[in-house]
């Protein structure tokens, strides 16, 4: 319970005697009491004193009562002024008048004691329900400052995750296009060395976005990070763990510690033969990966699964495939997929590998610019994405010379 | 998000009315429907008939009506649209939950289990 303070309350009157009779009555109230002749001293006063609570004549000279109301609405803007009128006018016009310049109340002259002094704690209800809410406010809007700041910082956090672009593993050569649809999003992917033998890939679309998501989609790049090195699960001795033994180990893991189904995943997970282009995979509720050859024929690797995270108990299939040089293996996430148009069409699979065989003669990066314009164009007027978009392009160059060095 | 249900025998149908049940209402989804199993109901059907489009991100609110639900009671998915069972084919969803084609065929299957 709020200790409630003596109030404060301005009285204006050009009348002097009128004036000290009213102040006399409040003061025995238990008010505090300022006076002022005319709305341009009350203005004044009020720009000094905290006073919230005003008694005004309608009639005064240099500034009337109505138009101090109107100018208390518009200068003060710390704090709410109630404003009471009093006038011997009573038409509903002059009432419209006067609510429209901004008085809350008016009292009839001349005033009755009883009806002013039930007017006034009306005043006081409204200054303190007022005052509460005007607080909870700057609570309110501390709190989403502090929450903008965190996803801010959460943002920050995820894109550090994202891989560089131009990733080159020997003759495999890397670049993606991602489109986050919020502030924070689940998507990542990478491509990167295990040993001298094969190189690694995965892309991951964590469920939902935002904060959760994020957090999820950092906790699973840990994973494959740790995974190479302090918790090296994705080898099996000297060998290379097979891509679905891998995801079982994630689901395990992630299910043991989200029993609820908060969040969970869907990926693919791949090894490639450096030397040989040959690769397996497991698809994991992520979209079918596709393959383009040199003449800008596609074809899908993956023979389905379920995503990561959501049941205990599953189990997982690898596909294998062969990657010639001047193939592309293509990873993307359902937000290009299930990208919306304006009337609500989605982009679809088909077109996308439409879309991508048409680009088959395009540098990597033509191609990825290609695709980020055609997605922009299909969401057309669409404010921002319904979910993260991302594509990894995993292209297998033709053979490098001896002597040429490794880009990095 | 508004949910249409009918009492038929001992079965509830429920029938979400929305067009795509994605991220943005999977929360809401399954908090109407998990309210409508805290009501007493254990037989319930989820007629997909008004969805045109589900994603990942409700398969998680799927799993948890179902873990919800198991050793008392069932739940059965029906008429979904070539899309939708796209998706539970490629995300393996078909063999954790009973699909059926249409109302009738579901409360066939409910009545089989109970």
């Amino acid at each position: 319970m709020m200790e409630r303070q003596p109030q404060s309350v301005l009285i204006v009157d050009d009348a002097l005697l009128y004036r000290r009779l009213l102040a006399g009555l409040l003061r025995q109230w238990g008010y505090t009491i300022f006076e002022a002749e005319n709305g341009e001293q009350a203005l004044a006063l009020l720009a000094q004193e905290t006073v919230s609570l005003v008694i005004s004549d309608w009639e005064m000279p240099v500034m009337d009562g109505l138009k101090l109301c109107s100018e208390i609405r518009q200068q003060i803007q710390d704090r709410y002024i109630y404003v009471i009128v009093l006038t011997a006018r009573d038409s509903v016009e002059d009432l419209r008048v006067g609510f429209a310049a901004g008085a809350d109340d008016f009292l009839p002259k001349p005033v009755n004691q009883v009806e002013l002094q039930a007017r006034l704690h009306a005043g006081e209800r409204i200054l303190r329900l007022e005052a509460s809410l005007a607080s909870k406010n700057r609570h309110l809007s501390a709190a989403l400052t502090q929450i903008e700041q965190d996803l801010q910082a959460a943002a920050t956090l995820q894109r550090s995750i994202l891989p560089p672009h131009h990733l080159r593993q020997g003759d495999y050569f890397a670049d993606w296009l991602f489109m986050p649809s919020a502030w924070v999003s689940g998507d990542l992917f990478h491509l990167f060395p295990l040993n001298e033998e094969a190189v690694g890939f995965y892309c991951v679309d964590v469920a939902g976005h935002g904060v959760t998501a994020a957090m999820m989609s950092v906790a699973v790049a840990r994973q494959f990070l740790h995974g190479r090195t302090v918790d090296p699960f994705l080898f099996d001795g000297a060998a290379i763990t097979p891509p679905a033994q891998v995801v079982r180990i994630l689901n395990e893991r992630f299910c043991a510690q989200h029993p609820e189904v908060t969040s969970y995943f869907t990926m693919v997970y791949g090894v490639i033969d450096r030397h040989t282009g040959k690769g397996r995979l497991c698809q994991a509720g992520h979209p079918t990966p596709l393959i383009v050859n040199a003449t800008g024929e596609v074809r899908e690797v993956g023979e389905g699964g379920p995503p990561v995270g959501l049941l205990d108990h599953l189990d997982w299939e690898e596909t294998t495939f062969q990657l010639a040089p001047g193939e592309r293996l293509c990873l993307y996430s359902d937000g290009i997929s299930e990208c919306e148009s304006a009337e609500g069409e989605m982009f679809g699979a088909a077109r996308l590998e439409t879309l991508l065989a048409s680009l088959h003669g395009h540098a990597l990066a033509a191609l990825l610019e290609a695709v980020e314009q055609s997605l922009s164009q299909w969401r057309g007027t669409a404010a921002s994405a319904a979910d993260d978009i991302s594509l990894l392009v995993i292209e297998r160059q033709h053979g490098l010379k001896r002597e040429t060095k490794d880009e990095t | 998000m508004k949910l249409e249900t009918e009492k038929i025998e001992n079965a509830l149908l429920v029938t979400p009315v929305v067009r795509r049940l994605d991220a943005s209402v999977a929360l809401r989804f399954k908090e109407a429907v998990t309210a409508v199993i805290q009501q007493g109901e254990t037989q319930l059907v989820l007629d997909f008939s008004r969805v045109d489009f589900i994603d990942s991100s409700c398969l998680g609110a799927l799993i948890s009506l179902l873990k919800s639900l198991s050793g008392k009671g069932q739940l059965v998915l029906c008429s979904l649209n070539g899309n939708i069972k796209a998706m539970f084919a490629l995300t393996r969803m078909d063999r954790v939950f009973t699909l059926c084609s249409d109302r009738s065929e579901a409360l066939a299957a409910i009545k089989r289990g109970s």
